[in-house]
């Protein structure tokens, strides 16, 4: 079989992996070596589904012996198997790269044979480039679970970022869809990677390492907050990191680090003095550095019967134990009848996808916690309002802010109101107090904001307080089309119609006099009810 | 108190000018609708029209690029000026605006000038005059129509430059990487430094066909030069090769139940896909 056909077989085994970042890294290029990576990250070409193509996103082989129940490519599936040979993989990412096609190599892998004979041809491809062809570009490794220590560590060693798949969000679900794997044989890894990228960046003197999520926990305590649900009851390298590590064979196996250094640098947990020069420059001298980029994790949503609160809750505790840089989603695409998996004719579940990386971006950057999107009550984000607009709803008490004095994190919570346009506000009234047209000209879109925001004591001129226009202003044209087409067969498409005409003529809110109209409105579904039941129209000033 | 003293008021007097300096606002003269400044469109000439400007303490309605050099002021129904290129002018005003305002500002104008928004010179100068107004601070007074304005052509040609560090698409011509690009905003001399240190083993070749200019790199060395034309020659075999590899690569990553046209369009306009291996025609990239 030649290279093509072997691409093509594998390229289309692994597209169903969402991560494809390459941002996160500065890496300027060294002596007359090809190859530098961009921290905002590069895409090079969308695929016909609109995602980025970043880097060259292939498995090693599709040989598998495991058999989860989700994969295309588990054993009892039939389809084409093939392998690339280390040096083919390492020919094609060379030449992709030098046409600019490729921001570097995302590798991942079935399990070939055995766990650890895949992740050796895996670590060869690496090695080829990295030392044959002095390949300074991105690569992101996957770890097969239940890989041998020794080998994830080389594997970081030389990949830029590093992923263990957590596959699905619950132990359960994990023994039920994939038997042969194990929640040890996943999160063990990922501590190993976390203790090593931390003790790493302590052995190079940058205090801390990756700053994944609000306030960076220490080592110790990360360690010691993993003893919840799913996460690991028992963690052998959690009890005393610096002498786990040590006395392990993570350190003294064949490292490309000399054991002397490492030991060094693993003894800076009982502060002893080291000579962080040696450590500085990743290609030099010190070896490289390990995983500069961070890990990452992926979990498949839909294909089985977790909510999304304890998935955010999930996604929230890999932010702050196992520093993660990012967590990805998948919805889970049906390719085989299973009494396992949900049946068939399922429709992937891309706008619950897209709702949990809209709450994902809120734990990330807003300063959101998992409990305040989500309670008891809440069990699922809301349909049809994005999950801060919905957070905002239900919490009145908070706004209206006002533009000239809230700060920025105040800022950060209003709905219609993202990082840029809080950054933009701050600067700009440094200058001068904002008027309404200022912040319109600075570029803040006040569709959804106007109704939580005062500007010099004042609300938005002639905000119209009708509750159609106050649904059409919270949601999304996207949102309103989903809106209809799921409740078509219980109601007419011209929902928002239908209200003016109820009351006889454009019904004007105030909260203070009815507490929640849409009880009062019989056409309503209970569906629709139940959604919208926590839209409560702000009246200020 | 102090100050009635003589010698006081002789020792700070050198200070007092320091902050009549320092608390100085320039005034910004009104504009004149009927001018326009003819300048031979380049950036010292741009300076130029500033320094013209300030000294005739006008703000002409328009400063267009003209380039000959050749117009004279009688062809035209509105009261015109033509500005010459003058080095020691232009160097005064950039020291100026460094000086003044500050080296940041000087940057985004330069930035700024190789855009495309429309009257990019014209609001470059009123953004000036505003500098020099108001200090650097002015970058944070975005609600101001101008500054807006200007911000936003650094905005994009900020985009542009980001979306052709990925759309390059190479070409192995004999050993040489060439490629060409059409960009709106004059981007080469922004991706000059990260195409450089990329493919710093390489000698390549990036021609800018909409502004006729190349930038060439060969072992540590870089130039931007004005190009006439220039075709691909002929493919090798072995660039062929690669070019179906892509091709083949590009339609198998995609998730066709997934397939959405829209968002595609979104993060890769059509304007691009001229340039882009994978989507051009597929006589190139057929299966042997």
């Amino acid at each position: 079989m030649d290279v093509l056909e072997k691409l093509k077989i594998l390229a289309d085994a692994a597209k169903y992996d969402a991560a494809c970042t390459s941002s996160g890294l500065e890496r300027k290029g060294e002596g007359f070596a090809m190859g530098s990576s961009r921290d905002f990250g590069i895409c090079h070409s969308f695929a016909g589904d609109g995602r980025c193509i970043s880097l060259l996103k292939v498995l090693m082989t599709n040989y598998c012996s495991f058999d989860c129940a989700y994969c295309v490519n588990r054993r009892s599936n039939l389809t084409r198997r093939t392998a690339f040979t280390p040096r083919e993989l390492a020919d094609l990412t060379w030449q992709f790269y030098r046409r600019n096609y490729i921001e570097g190599l995302f590798l991942s892998s079935a399990v070939w044979k055995s766990p650890d004979y895949t992740s050796e041809q895996m670590l060869k491809v690496l090695e080829l480039l990295r030392y044959e062809y002095r390949f300074g570009g991105y690569i992101h490794v996957k770890v097969i679970p239940g890989t041998d220590p020794v080998l994830v560590e080389r594997l970081g060693t030389l990949a830029d970022r590093i992923s263990v798949n957590i596959e699905l969000p619950s132990s359960g679900s994990l023994q039920k869809l994939a038997p042969d794997k194990s929640k040890e044989n996943i999160l063990l890894p990922m501590k190993q990677i976390q203790y090593k990228i931390k003790e790493n960046r302590q052995g190079r003197g940058r205090f801390g390492g990756i700053q994944p999520v609000g306030k960076q926990k220490n080592l110790v305590d990360g360690a010691a907050g993993s003893r919840n649900g799913f996460l690991l009851k028992e963690d052998p390298l959690q009890s005393n990191a610096g002498k786990a590590v040590t006395e392990g064979k993570v350190l003294f196996g064949e490292s490309f680090v000399s054991p002397q250094r490492c030991l060094e640098s693993s003894n800076t947990y009982a502060s002893q003095p080291v000579d962080t020069k040696l450590f500085q420059k990743p290609w030099k001298k010190g070896g490289r550095t390990f995983a500069p980029a961070g890990q990452s994790t992926q979990m498949i949503v839909g294909a089985s019967p977790e909510s999304d609160r304890q998935i955010l809750q999930l996604t929230e505790g890999l932010y702050h134990r196992y520093q993660m840089k990012r967590v990805f989603y998948s919805a889970y695409i049906p390719v085989m009848e299973d009494n396992r998996l949900p049946s068939r004719e399922m429709v992937p579940p891309l706008w619950r996808e897209h709702r949990l990386y809209q709450a994902d971006w809120l734990l990330r950057f807003y300063g959101f916690t998992a409990s305040e999107l989500l309670d008891e009550k809440n069990q699922q984000l809301h349909p049809y309002l994005d999950p801060k607009c919905h957070w905002a709803l239900r919490h009145p008490e908070l706004f209206p802010v006002e533009v000239n004095r809230a700060s920025f994190d105040e800022l950060l919570r209003v709905p219609g109101i993202g990082t840029e346009s809080a950054y933009r506000i701050v600067r700009a009234r440094k200058m001068c107090s904002l008027t309404w047209d200022g912040v319109k000209n600075i570029g803040v879109v006040l569709k959804r904001a106007r109704y939580f925001l005062l500007c010099k004591g004042r609300s938005y001129p002639f905000l119209s307080r009708n509750r159609n226009e106050f649904l059409l202003a919270m949601m999304s044209p996207r949102e309103r089309a989903l809106f209809h087409r799921q409740e078509r067969n219980w109601f007419q498409p011209t929902l928002f119609d239908d209200f003016a005409d109820s009351a006889g003529r454009a019904e004007m809110i105030d909260l203070k006099k009815d507490g929640n109209p849409w009880l009062s409105v019989p056409v309503l579904s209970d569906r629709q009810k139940e959604a919208l039941l926590c839209v409560r129209i702000p009246v200020f000033g | 108190m102090r100050q009635d003293t003589g010698v006081w008021i002789m020792d700070s007097a050198a200070q007092n000018q320091a902050a009549i300096s320092r608390n100085f606002r320039a005034v910004i003269p009104p504009v004149t609708p009927d001018l326009v400044y003819y300048y031979d469109g380049t950036w010292e000439g741009w300076l130029c029209c500033v320094y013209e400007s300030y000294m005739a303490r006008e703000i002409p309605g328009d400063v267009l690029a003209d380039g000959t050099g050749t117009k004279t002021a009688e062809e035209n129904l509105f009261y015109s000026k033509v500005i010459k290129h003058d080095m020691e002018k232009s160097n005064r005003v950039c020291i100026g605006i460094a000086d003044k305002i500050g080296h940041g500002f000087l940057r985004i104008l330069q930035q700024v000038f190789c855009s495309c928004i429309p009257h990019k010179e014209e609001q470059m100068l009123l953004f000036t005059h505003k500098g020099f107004r108001y200090g650097r601070g002015i970058l944070c007074l975005r609600q101001d129509p101008v500054v807006k304005n200007v911000l936003k052509g650094l905005h994009e040609l900020g985009r542009e430059i980001d979306k052709w560090y990925g759309f390059v698409r190479f070409s192995d011509v004999k050993g040489i990487l060439v490629a060409v690009i059409g960009a709106k905003n004059n981007v080469l001399p922004f991706m000059a430094s990260h195409f450089c240190d990329r493919y710093r083993n390489e000698k390549f070749m990036i021609f800018d066909k909409n502004h006729n200019m190349a930038l060439l790199y060969r072992r540590g060395e870089r130039a931007i030069v004005p190009v006439e034309d220039f075709t691909l020659p002929e493919l090798s075999e072995e660039e062929k090769q690669y070019r179906v590899l892509w091709k083949n690569y590009y339609d198998a990553i995609e998730i066709k139940p997934r397939h959405n046209e829209t968002c595609r369009r979104t993060h890769m306009p059509k304007r691009y896909w001229d340039f882009l291996t994978e989507m051009t025609g597929q006589d190139s990239c057929v299966l042997k």
